[in-house]
């Protein structure tokens, strides 16, 4: 029997619920959407249940970077050794305030940037403009997940970034004296930014690649040009510095129009420079944030736009030392520049080019488009004609490499230690090669000049003696390409399930590398090899893109970049970052249908037990950084940071040796399962790129996996050991379900070590595990947290 | 063991390239003879290890030589049956990928392989070395395999004279595949891997439906199950053939139930519309029903722009998967075109409508030679009326389905036209009223059917009134 | 030859200008001081950082392993330990202070905690700032022998030129 079109009657209603949503007159137009799910929009509280689960398992560990707070007026207080301060509260909540803080800080920079952002592109689009993102049918994930609506227009994510906004001011206003006393709720608070700032990113990246005309998951996307090297500098050069591309759409569109990009050099640094070539490839990016002061010391650019986020503070004092103006264009920076937004550009042009004026905001982008391409073609004769440049000649160098008097305090002023004193005095011998290796490491802070007692410029000694190695810094990047499609979820599903694929690395964040950029691009080498995805995204990106093979090919140019094994994706900008937790999302919307809509527990918490992906922030510094792996972490994304990484004072680590920790659901029918540690953390160090990369295969490790997952996962876990450490790993049995985990080409062997050093019973006629794993492989076996998702369970 | 082969063994070599600036040798491949081949014998007919070699050792010959290569492994078990034979073949190009410094390209008598100057610098100078690690790997994966020795042949001569013999071995086995149907079997195969993200989903396997993955066939399954019969490949009694067009069998039935978690209990293997078989979300091609002509439509992963219905794949794709039976959708991988009872329960090819160009192109040689012109492309329609008038033009079957129109229901009538239905104990989940009319037309007037909602959740997102006019 | 007695306790100032953590900072002490107090603890930890394999300090780690003080190799460490034969556990620092303060956590050898951390061969700022950890939720004592001061540690050597680094840790092995 089967039910056709037609006419039938419904003969009884039993136990039939109707819930009517709204009510109204017809005629009435309205037609906003009714966000759906569970926890849609969710205040503070709401998600805290899952955070409790979370900071359970994976507990915050402090270290403090001050042991004092200095909040209020009673204080400063020492807190050290857990003590308490004058309002009550004691190091370790006030260790977990000071780091909800920065991820609201680094949440608020984001969200930030998407409302002024939002702003702009309503006013020149319209509200109505259609979110293109691909061709996907899931296309704001975080949105979908985080409010319950579907937004199809640009205008639909105005309630959003009300809600973000709102959580911002609620989770701000506990900052204040005398509000949350709990640590625990401080790191709830801090996860519920994280999350709040996932949903900013998202955005932000969604907005601008609709209506900017940004590549849409495209693994195509063109290459980029990237690094100091590149740049021709007989040409006037246009830098941008910052993140919020509107104000440079509107110099390219100009310049576009007037036949511009041949005459002029566009350049950027930053995010910005990675929006830029979304927008337009013939923009060139010079590179990371390292790069900046060091840039702008070169005397190369012409004239500075600069619009908001990881701008240098000092920059009106190291451009006007160098008569190069700068434009100002975002009011997050203003440098007590006059604003000139009404004034006539002829003006405005003639004050910047006679040096009467060092610079000007201008919050009139048409202005800004017209007026930095006229003005910069009218400052390079100028600058070049003097040859203007912070760098020393050579006989200056020389100089100044034998005046210093190697004290040291450079060194104790540098944020890596660098051996800065011992490259002064081979430099002042004739020798620049311990420079040349050292500039790579020097993220361009200039820290050093202020300390050195012969106000040696060192930073400009540094350039000038890497001359050489500068010119060679030539890479390619391929332009940011916005989100992951879901077809090629669809087609990596295969992959991910046979365990073909190991899992994801998320190489992303900012410069700030212990020991230069080469690991960054080693790690994410030896990962492709391997045949894991790797993301990345901002600063990072460009970087993995600067080094090449023996036959000169960047990494971009010898992986692809489809969401598939062994390949490389650049989503973007910070911004961009959205689209990596998105993907997992997306994960558990097409292959186990989950509903997404405003059901955020469920989704982390079949993120965490299934999707094998870790971030690694190996050069993290900002306030943003911490945002992004914060939101990574209440999504179930583990995080990795470099050994600067201890400086945000808390981390997520997990106690693998306590069992009691790592219980969970089977959701078949609410029995408890006791699992191997996997993650075995959600955030934490690690000192060197050698002691990362085993960390990094062990953190792709989760209950979910079925034995060929697991299997592919447990060889490279104990091959990068080997390899790196030099070792096999002390803990790689925890992982072994059945035989059919392990690595195929030592099954023999590793079988013979299970019997022999840790007292398994084998069957050595059928090569099988008879006991001593701590549970058996049940690829049915359906892992959650989640009491209330078991069938036949009531929390 | 691992660590007696001068080279590494890792799935990380497994891209790999030798080219020819760097090759040490190469062997086979499309400028010279070659072959590889699995043989299925008795456990008294050979000795485990063993290794022969016929013709010039690897350290004689000539650094950037060519040279032709036969490989012939022998293997004897208990459960091992020939086939398996093809199973354990396909490994050979996996496993010597995996050794360092050696290259494996295709299979058969096209295989094509190169060794780099690197790995012989390190100590590897005879194809024993090859072949014991060869070995050892098919050991440590397929358990069932209890001896298993190994002929390597570099004579020409010889070569030739195995290859003519392996070529019947293989068009034998062609033979076998091509002629094996769910009829001619005992036991279909299950595979749950996909339940570490989709946890409802279960494929079926049978001679005449491939995983929608596309990676195992029954033949897998079948090496796969005997390898570990509690493992997510395991065998599934058919049973009692309940119905032979759609597909159904009572052992699937109790399969399903169970692994399923209860979220269906019947599937109909060969069927479109009921109890359709489910898939994961990794399916390459979706099927749609178009109720305006009554006919399927099917559209790929790599196709991006919409069909005809207005949708695009990834829309329509987003309807089915997560292993949950849907109505009006089906996931399937392109091999299934390829099958001879390719929804033969609802009319097989004669109800396929529509698909992109380049689909179509791929599985040419699959349509049947009287429908293949008469199934449009983009090319050719872009919406439901010119789709309507291509298939009348071209006479296609689908046109005698259609009857004249049913009247609309009217207002006070089903419940179904205001708003989501959710039925939880049949498993689907809440679709919106555009869906509804994918259901298949009903012929036949009211009053035959009685329809009792039990613990049925109606939501209805807006009740709008207005005064009778 | 008369040597010049090494004063490890001058230029006691934190090797990152900044790192200055509050009321409560490191002594500086000799190093002769230093072994003593080592020599005294019950149930000593030598953490060791990646560069606890460079030359010459290896054999300072050898000899105190030796001397039967358990080894934690952090970082990537534990490779050069295990080359030249000293039985050293791996594992990650930032975890490590972390199961140091937990009561529960039975150390390596399943005995229980400890009551002594020795820091030597760490990444500087990497290193403070996890001692931080210890100082602040913990009774746990720490002692820095490495090469540069560290405030959040109980005692600690000023900072040190290499030669005379070397030359204290040997004077620290003489004490054990």
């Amino acid at each position: 029997m089967s039910i056709k079109k037609g006419r039938f009657t419904i003969e009884n209603l039993e136990n039939v619920q109707i819930n009517i949503g709204s009510v109204v007159s017809s005629g009435k137009a309205e037609e906003k959407e009714i966000p759906k799910g569970l926890t849609p929009a969710p205040e503070i509280h709401e998600l805290r249940d899952w955070d409790l689960k979370l900071l359970d398992r994976y507990e915050a560990a402090y270290s403090p970077v001050c042991d004092m707070c200095c909040y209020c007026t009673y204080g400063k207080c020492d807190l050290t050794g857990n003590k308490e301060g004058a309002c009550g509260i004691n190091m370790e909540a006030h260790q977990a305030r000071e780091a909800m803080l920065r991820t609201l800080t680094g949440a608020a920079a984001h969200s930030g940037h998407g409302r002024h952002l939002l702003n702009n592109l309503i006013e020149r689009f319209g509200a109505d403009y259609p979110i293109d993102v691909g061709p996907s049918d899931i296309k704001a994930p975080l949105t979908q997940t985080i409010m319950g609506i579907k937004p199809e227009t640009i205008g639909d994510f105005v309630p959003v970034l009300d809600y973000v906004e709102e959580q911002l001011t609620q989770l701000l206003a506990t900052t204040h004296m005398g509000q949350e006393g709990s640590a625990i709720d401080f790191e709830s608070k801090a996860l519920h930014a994280g999350m709040v700032d996932h949903l900013g990113m998202e955005v932000s990246d969604i907005i601008q690649i609709s209506c900017l005309d940004m590549p849409k998951s495209q693994e195509d996307a063109p290459l980029a040009d990237v690094g100091m090297g590149i740049i021709d500098s007989t040409k006037p050069v246009l830098l941008c510095i910052g993140h919020n591309v509107a104000a440079v759409t509107y110099i390219m569109d100009y310049m576009e129009e007037h036949d511009l990009f041949d005459k002029i050099e566009l350049v950027g640094l930053c995010c910005t420079a990675h929006d830029m070539t979304r927008v337009n490839d013939k923009a060139k990016i010079v590179g990371s944030v390292s790069k900046q002061l060091k840039y702008i010391r070169s005397g190369i650019p012409d004239l500075i736009i600069v619009d908001e986020q990881c701008v240098r503070a000092d920059m009106m004092r190291e451009t006007s030392k160098l008569h190069i103006p700068v434009i100002a264009t975002n009011d997050k920076i203003m440098y007590g520049l006059p604003d000139r937004t009404k004034d006539d550009i002829d003006d405005i042009i003639r004050d910047l080019s006679s040096g009467d004026q060092p610079g000007a905001l201008l919050f009139d982008y048409e202005k800004v488009g017209e007026l930095a391409p006229k003005l910069v073609m009218k400052m390079a004769p100028i600058r070049k004609e003097k040859g203007i440049t912070a760098l020393p000649d050579d006989d200056e160098f020389k100089k100044l490499a034998s005046s210093c008097t190697m004290c040291g305090a450079c060194v104790i002023g540098c944020p890596q230690g660098l051996d800065i004193d011992k490259a002064m005095e081979a430099a002042a011998g004739g020798d620049l090669t311990l420079f040349e290796e050292l500039h790579d490491k020097c993220v361009g802070c200039g820290r050093c000049e202020f300390d050195c007692p012969k106000s040696i410029p060192i930073l400009n000694v540094i350039e000038k003696a890497a001359q050489k190695v500068i010119r060679e810094e030539k890479g390619k990047v391929r332009t940011g390409r916005g989100q992951v499609g879901d077809p090629e979820i669809r087609e990596e599903g295969v992959n991910l399930v046979l365990g073909t694929t190991p899992g994801i690395v998320a190489i992303v964040g900012c410069p700030n590398y212990p020991d230069g950029s080469r690991d960054i691009y080693d790690i994410a080498e030896e990962m492709l090899k391997r045949s894991y995805i790797v993301v990345t995204s901002g600063c990072s990106a460009m970087d993995i893109g600067m080094y090449k093979d023996d036959d000169g090919k960047t990494l971009y140019e010898r992986y692809g970049g489809r969401f598939l094994k062994g390949n490389l994706l650049n989503t973007g900008s910070c911004v961009s970052n959205a689209h990596i937790s998105a993907t997992t999302i997306k994960v558990a919307a097409i292959f186990a249908r989950r509903d997404i809509n405003g059901n955020f527990e469920e989704i982390a918490d079949y993120v965490m037990n299934r999707i094998g992906a870790v971030g690694l922030a190996w050069g993290a510094y900002s306030q943003k950084a911490l945002s992004i792996g914060t939101g990574c972490n209440r999504l179930g994304i583990p995080v990795v940071l470099g050994p600067h990484g201890p400086k945000y004072r808390r981390a997520y680590l997990g106690k693998p040796y306590d069992k009691d920790k790592w219980n969970l659901f089977d959701a078949r029918n609410g029995s408890v399962v006791n699992v191997e540690p996997a993650p075995e953390h959600m955030l934490i160090s690690a000192e060197t790129k050698a002691e990362v990369l085993p960390m990094l295969a062990k953190l792709c490790f989760r209950p979910g996996d079925n034995n060929l997952g697991r299997m592919i996962k447990l060889t490279h876990y104990i091959e990068l050991s080997e390899k790196y450490l030099g070792a096999l790993p002390d803990d790689w049995h925890v992982y072994v379900r059945s035989e059919a985990d392990l690595p195929l080409a030592k099954r023999e062997e590793l079988l013979k070590k299970l019997e022999e050093e840790h007292g398994w019973k084998i069957d050595w006629d059928k090569k099988k595990i008879l006991e001593g794993p701590a549970r058996k492989v049940d690829v049915s076996f359906q892992p959650t947290n989640v009491l209330r998702l078991c069938k036949g369970a009531s929390e | 063991m691992a660590d007696e082969f001068p080279f590494e063994i890792s799935p990380m070599f497994e891209g790999e390239r030798v080219r020819k600036d760097d090759m040490y040798v190469e062997l086979a491949g499309p400028k010279s003879k070659g072959f590889e081949l699995v043989n299925a014998v008795g456990l008294d007919e050979i000795e485990d290890g063993k290794f022969t070699l016929i013709g010039p050792e690897l350290s004689e010959m000539e650094e950037g030589g060519r040279y032709p290569l036969a490989m012939i492994y022998r293997i004897a078990g208990e459960l091992v049956e020939p086939d398996l034979e093809a199973i354990v073949e396909r490994r050979n190009h996996d496993f010597q990928n995996y050794f360092q410094g050696v290259m494996h390209l295709n299979q058969r008598y096209d295989v094509w392989l190169r060794i780099n100057k690197d790995a012989i610098a390190k100590g590897l100078n005879s194809f024993e070395q090859i072949a014991k690690a060869s070995m050892m790997l098919f050991k440590n994966e397929l358990t069932f395999i209890e001896k298993i020795e190994a002929t390597y042949i570099t004579d020409l001569a010889k070569v030739e004279e195995e290859l003519a013999k392996a070529m019947e071995r293989y068009s034998a086995r062609d033979d076998r595949t091509r002629n094996l149907h769910d009829e001619d079997v005992e036991e279909f195969y299950g595979c749950s891997l996909c339940q570490s993200f989709a946890p409802t989903s279960v494929c079926v396997i049978s001679p005449d439906r491939i995983a929608l993955c596309g990676a195992i066939n029954w033949f897998d399954g079948r090496a796969a199950a005997k390898v570990d019969p509690e493992g997510p490949q395991f065998a599934i009694e058919k049973g009692e053939c309940l119905d032979e067009l759609s597909g159904e069998y009572s052992g699937v039935n109790e399969v399903a139930q169970k692994l399923s978690g209860g979220e269906y209990n019947r599937i109909k293997i060969h069927s479109f519309f009921e109890y359709p078989h489910t898939s994961c979300g990794c399916f390459e091609v979706v099927g749609f029903f178009l109720p305006e002509v009554d006919g399927i439509g099917w559209v790929d992963r790599d196709f991006t722009g919409n069909a005809p219905n207005g949708l695009a794949f990834s829309t329509m794709a987003g309807q089915t998967g997560g292993g949950k039976q849907v109505m009006g959708f089906l996931g399937v991988g392109i091999n299934y075109f390829r099958s001879p009872k390719f929804i033969q329960s609802d009319g097989g090819w004669d109800r396929v409508v529509w698909m992109p160009k380049h689909l179509k192109d791929k599985v040419l040689e699959d349509i049947p030679k009287d429908i293949v012109d008469k199934v449009a492309t983009e090319e050719d329609v872009q919406d439901i009326d010119s789709l309507k008038k291509f298939l009348t033009d071209k006479g296609h079957p689908i046109v005698e389905r259609w009857t004249t129109e049913e009247e609309e229901p009217t207002e006070d009538e089903s419940v179904t036209e205001t708003g989501a239905v959710s039925m939880p104990q049949v498993g689907m989940p809440a679709f919106d009223p555009a869906m509804l009319q994918n259901l298949p037309p009903m012929t036949g007037g009211g009053g035959g059917v009685k329809v009792i909602l039990k613990n049925a959740k109606v939501t209805i997102d807006k009740i709008i009134l207005s005064n009778k006019e | 030859m008369a040597a010049k007695v090494l004063d490890t306790t001058k230029n006691a100032v934190p090797f990152d200008r900044a790192n200055v953590p509050g009321p409560k900072i490191a002594k500086a002490v000799k190093a002769e001081v230093a072994g003593k107090f080592i020599s005294k603890a019950k149930r000593p930890l030598l953490i060791v950082g990646t560069a606890g394999g460079d030359d010459g300090v290896i054999d300072v780690v050898k000899s105190m392993a030796e001397k039967g003080i358990p080894v934690a190799a952090t970082g990537n460490s534990i490779k050069r330990l295990k080359e030249e034969g000293i039985d050293a556990t791996y594992v990650n620092l930032h975890a490590l202070v972390s199961y140091l303060k937990d009561p529960n956590w039975k150390g390596f050898d399943g005995e229980g905690g400890y009551d002594t951390t020795i820091f030597l061969g760490h990444t500087y700022y990497y290193a403070s700032q996890l001692m931080s950890t210890l100082k602040n939720f913990t009774k746990i004592k720490i002692i820095s022998i490495d090469r540069h001061y560290h405030p959040n540690a109980q005692q600690s050597f000023g900072n040190l030129k290499p030669d005379d680094f070397l030359k204290a840790l040997d004077v620290v092995v003489a004490q054990l």
